[in-house]
């Protein structure tokens, strides 16, 4: 499959701001590696404003908070450890799915966009999640089809 | 008990020659008590005092890179287990009680390699483990 520049900036769109029916739409109609690059692009550079600077009683809540929005699908360890893979920890996602982390982004997006980003925000931030999805689509791409770790 | 629960602990800690134990053989809810009497003691081993998250990180990387197999231990979920055992609440209360008790077996197991707890040493680590267990019972 071919990623598209356009493709990517409209996915990127529908999670900054997040448009939940869109992103449910998206899932359904089309989940390829345009749309995990651009999901894991958005919460990305989402969490790296928001939840880097926080101390580390802080993200643990925001952990607990993401855990609690996703009504016992996702762990709040999960969400810990996405924190640190994007953080760059290579170890942080050692023996989780990546189904299970794809859950833990956009539970993440779910809270950062309820809670902690302005539509202002996400304005700024689309240009670099755009970028950065341009960046790990071939990282996606080369992982075998059913799982492995981004 | 306390000779199946030794005989449990000395197989699921990797001690060589130890005859399969079954889960069957020992009971679902002893085997989980065990293993949580088994952590704690050897836990008291490296951390005497509560750990920072610096030093649990800096244990299970140890663990990892020497003992287990790394894709088995998830090194944020083993760090949340160890702090949990110190009185950190709500770190792993949402993580089911069966991969809780899974990860403070493979902790417990690389923590007993790292120190060498072997032979006369594992024996008395496991009198100190039913000890410590038969306490726990009269509370």
């Amino acid at each position: 499959m071919a990623a598209n520049e356009r493709d990517i900036a409209d996915l990127v769109g529908i999670f900054l701001p997040l448009d939940a029916d869109a992103v449910d739409s998206a899932f359904e109609n089309s989940p390829g590696i345009e749309l995990l690059a651009a999901s894991l692009a958005s919460f990305s550079v989402a969490a790296d404003r928001t939840v880097r600077p926080m101390n580390r009683d802080e993200q643990l809540e925001f952990c607990r908070q993401v855990a609690a929005k996703s009504a016992g699908e996702v762990q709040a360890w999960m969400v810990e450890a996405a924190l640190r893979s994007v953080e760059g920890d290579q170890d942080a996602l050692a023996g989780t799915d990546s189904a299970s982390m794809v859950t833990v982004h956009l539970y993440g997006i779910v809270l950062l966009s309820d809670s902690y980003l302005t539509a202002a925000d996400c304005g700024f931030l689309r240009p670099s999640a755009i970028k950065l999805a341009h960046e790990l689509l071939p990282r996606l791409a080369a992982l075998p089809a059913d799982g492995g770790c981004v | 008990m306390s000779d199946a629960v030794k005989q449990y602990l000395r197989w699921v800690l990797g001690v060589e020659g130890a005859p399969e134990v079954a889960l069957a053989d020992i009971g679902l809810k002893t085997s989980m008590q065990a293993g949580v009497a088994a952590f704690s003691i050897a836990l008291d081993r490296v951390f005497p005092d509560e750990p920072s998250p610096t030093q649990a990180a800096d244990l299970i990387a140890r663990i990892r890179n020497e003992w287990v197999k790394p894709e088995g231990l998830n090194p944020v979920l083993a760090e949340r287990v160890i702090l949990n055992a110190y009185g950190e609440e709500d770190l792993v209360n949402d993580v089911p009680p069966a991969e809780i008790s899974r990860v403070e077996t493979v902790i417990t197991y690389g923590i007993r390699r790292e120190l060498g707890i072997d032979g006369a040493a594992f024996e008395s680590f496991l009198d100190e483990v039913v000890e410590f267990m038969n306490e726990q019972l009269n509370d």
